[in-house]
């Protein structure tokens, strides 16, 4: 749980019935099979060159994406863009744990 | 029984007037100039509703809308656009201006991967059913709304239906498959084109576009909200959301996941604002209470948020999140804000198809600015003029369709690109030809025969899609009808059903919603004589009459502007205008009595509605020239007595369409039998207030050939091609 994590990839769709407190679950689009949920579902995009995209369920429930930058701060903690901070609690090819700041 | 109730009595004779209808100041042809004259009272048009673009109401959007506003400039112009249709609405309180129900056609287009999301036409069916009881208020479990917001609770007025035309004009059924190598559909569109393994979107401006398709990562549904693209137009729904059987699955099996779409889709906002879980969201509803963010599941009343108490969130919002079961209301300010939309950016939809049905015409109008216009040649052959933003075959020039007719063309439609044309031949029997799409049936110069001796013209009205009710009159003056259901004549192509009377003059029938016909008749004693359909029997009875009381000199021409709502326009024995009106309970201004609305009119006066509160009248005057008067839901404009002069020298009944509010098109013909239009756009009329626009006619031609022809025939015209006698179907 507390090795260091050097970078993250995939596409993941937050699975909120797994949050257990402030650490929100997220899995992996397309391998996991998440129930029909009328609350949409943040999704993260971890792409090559630093850039995550981050989807949000829209007003006409449509996700609504947006491009960042990211960038390590060390002990599994990475800044998204200007304002946000994750703290990266678990990863694993079926599971990522995450602790917004 | 008509004809044997008392003398002819009319208790509101008048004088002749001495205002308005008597000047002569331009000729409907030549350079259309001119000006008007004999104006009674204000001559200004259109200063009721519809006016000035009031003042813009400020509303806080959220950060991702505002994010999705700055990515596309004209979808933030259009979404500004539809934002300050919906303020004008709440600000003015303007009512609707669509009259009654609106009924949207439907395409639903089913996109599967796997044989089970390849759900079934029942499935199908059961989503419709739910759209009209949500959107109708006639859900069973509205009832449970807590009792505090249960008074909110309010009928949208909006009805959806397969569609039964495609947009080519070929009978449909509303539903479309694919099987598609996508496993899971996002949220990215590729499900509305078929080049990334979705189904192209039908045209937005007539159907309501359901996608139902397998999402990824539990997705229910999304819309687009008015003023987006076309082609990614209408709602997208999870196969296992759709409906309330088949692959529907608990807790979102009772069909909420599309009224929850289809109302984002009329512009409506998640009831807390999508602000996340603040309180400074506004859904841009007045009624709905604050509420900081989406409740899921089957909340218990009352869930208080942003100090809303005591009744707290109303989470039983179909623009909340909750599971179908919990969600059962729209409330009165967000179906004001759907109908805002409907008469703004949505003003296309549900018009042809859904509105309140005109008695036929030789004009009509299927859509917004969509016009067709019927006229007999001097070889009394059958022409036909449209206009989809230009005149078609040409401003002058019209199509042949053949046949020898001895009635004005009477033409209903029912749907996009469907037009069905009634005539009587020279044996006096009906005859009858169809527009699919662009093709004629049963031939493009050919009728079908449908029997009968018929004096008079026949009238034509479509209470749905695939409906047409007929009304003739024989040679015993008594009233026959028949119909066609969707695939067959009753009772027969040929036969007709008696229903009674000794009529003087055409009938006239109007319809305000499915299944309900008014027919209005003159007796032998010149009264205005009422019948009607229920949906189960003949009122008062199969062969019985309601006396309506009345002198008139003409055949009555009535418009439904609302369900329930009948408007019933005729002449007096002192040339007047006359009407007397129904509003929902009972006859004004009394049982037998009418209204006097002045003049001195030749002929049978025209009146249209384009809304619940809008009449316009035309009558011809002595003058021959043409004349309007307008009801704007208070008052009579100019004055009750009084009109405006639109010029002209007019040799035929006039004819208006409105294809939309606040539209009005006429046709006449003028002293040369050429065809004449104007228009009222809205902000006055063109091509000028007592100026037409020349639609074509050979005036030395028709001349002499009308010499030679006795019978009376409306809106004739000269056209080189040769007569050919009236074929029937082979």
């Amino acid at each position: 749980m507390n090795q260091p994590i050097t970078g993250l990839s995939g596409t993941w769709t937050h699975s909120f019935e797994e949050d257990e407190g402030d650490i929100q679950t997220y899995r992996p689009n397309g391998s996991f099979a998440f129930p029909p949920s009328r609350q949409g579902r943040d999704t993260l995009d971890f792409e090559q060159a630093g850039q995550v995209v981050s989807g949000t369920p829209g007003p006409d429930d449509r996700l609504l994406l947006s491009s960042s930058g990211m960038t390590s701060l060390g002990m599994n903690r990475f800044r998204i863009g200007d304002a946000q901070v994750i703290e990266v609690i678990a990863s694993s090819p079926d599971v990522l744990k995450v602790r917004r700041t | 029984m008509m004809g044997e109730t008392d003398p002819v009595q009319q208790g509101q004779a008048h004088e002749m007037p001495s205002g308005g209808m008597k000047n002569l100041k331009s000729r409907p042809n030549g350079s259309h100039g001119g000006g008007g004259g004999g104006n009674d009272g204000p001559g200004g048009f259109g200063d009721g509703t519809g006016g000035d673009m009031p003042q813009v109401r400020q509303c806080a959007t959220m950060d991702v809308h505002r994010r999705l506003l700055s990515t596309d400039n004209e979808y933030a112009r259009m979404r500004d656009e539809v934002e300050n249709d919906a303020a004008r609405f709440s600000l003015a309180g303007l009512s609707a201006q669509r009259p009654g129900i609106t009924r949207i056609p439907v395409v639903v287009h089913v996109v599967w991967n796997t044989p089970a999301q390849n759900i079934s036409d029942p499935q199908i069916a059961s989503q419709i059913d739910v759209l009209n009881r949500d959107f109708r208020r006639t859900n069973a479990d509205v009832g449970t709304t807590p009792v505090p917001f249960l008074p909110l609770a309010t009928d949208a007025r909006i009805e959806f239906v397969l569609a039964t035309s495609s947009p080519s004009g070929a009978p449909a059924t509303g539903i479309e498959r694919r099987q598609t190598s996508v496993t899971d559909f996002t949220s990215n569109d590729a499900v509305k084109s078929a080049a990334s393994g979705g189904m192209d979107a039908w045209p937005a401006a007539h159907y309501l576009n359901i996608w139902v398709c397998p999402l990824a990562g539990g997705l229910l549904g999304y819309a687009q909200f008015p003023g987006g693209p076309d082609a990614t137009d209408g709602v997208v729904i999870r196969h296992s959301a759709f409906g309330i059987n088949g692959t529907a699955a608990a807790p979102f099996n009772l069909g909420r996941t599309a009224t929850h779409e289809i109302g984002h889709w009329l512009n409506l906002n998640h009831i807390w604002g999508d602000d996340g879980t603040g309180c400074s969201g506004t859904d841009n509803v007045s009624d709905t209470p604050n509420q900081a963010g989406g409740n899921t599941g089957t909340p218990a009343f009352p869930h208080v948020s942003c100090s809303n108490g005591p009744h707290g969130d109303m989470f039983m919002n179909y623009m909340d999140y909750v599971d179908d079961r919990a969600m059962v209301m729209f409330s009165a300010g967000q179906v004001e804000r759907m109908q805002a939309c409907l008469d703004g950016v949505r003003s296309t939809i549900g018009q042809g198809a859904g509105a309140i049905r005109p008695s036929s015409s030789p004009a009509v109008a299927w859509g917004p600015n969509r016009l067709d216009t019927f006229v007999l040649g001097t070889d009394r052959a059958l022409y036909h003029k449209w206009f989809n933003g230009t005149w078609s075959p040409s401003v002058t020039g019209y199509a042949f369709l053949g046949g020898t007719s001895t009635s004005v063309p009477q033409a209903a439609s029912w749907g996009p690109n469907r037009l069905d044309v009634f005539v009587t031949g020279t044996d006096s029997a009906l005859y009858h030809k169809w527009l699919t799409g662009t093709s004629w049936g049963p031939s493009a110069t050919g009728y079908e025969y449908m029997g009968g001796v018929c004096v008079d013209e026949p009238r034509i009205v479509s209470w749905g899609p695939n409906r047409l009710d007929v009304f003739v009159l024989g040679t015993n003056r008594a009233l026959f009808h028949k119909a066609w259901n969707g695939s067959a004549w009753s009772p027969s192509v040929t036969t007709y059903e008696s229903l009674g009377g000794t009529c003087m003059g055409q009938p006239e029938v109007v319809s305000w919603g499915p299944n309900r016909l008014d027919i209005f008749v003159i007796g032998t004693d010149h009264a205005l004589y009422h019948k009607w359909w229920d949906g189960a029997s003949w009122g008062p009875s199969l062969t019985g009459y309601e006396r309506l009381g009345g002198a008139c000199t003409c055949a009555p021409r009535a418009i439904a502007r609302a369900p329930n709502r009948l408007d019933v326009f005729v002449t007096g024995t002192d040339g007047a205008l006359y009407r007397k009106w129904w509003n929902g309970t009972s006859w004004g201004p009394s049982a037998d009595g009418f209204e006097r609305l002045g003049g001195i009119c030749t002929g049978q006066p025209e009146a249209v509605a384009w809304g619940p509160e809008r009449i316009d009248v035309f009558v011809i005057g002595l003058d021959s020239g043409l004349y309007h008067k307008w009801w704007d839901g208070v008052a009579w404009g100019p004055s009750l007595t009084g009109y405006e002069s639109l010029g002209g020298i007019c040799t035929s009944t006039p004819r208006c369409v409105a294809w939309g509010p606040n539209r009005l098109d006429v046709f006449l013909t003028g002293t040369d039998s050429a065809l004449y239009h104007k228009w009222w756009d809205g902000a006055g009329w063109k091509p000028s207030i007592a100026g037409y626009e020349f639609m074509g006619g050979t005036v030395s031609a028709f001349r002499e050939e009308e010499a030679q022809e006795s019978a009376a025939v409306g809106m004739p015209m000269p056209h080189a091609k040769k007569p050919s006698p009236m074929a029937s179907a082979s």
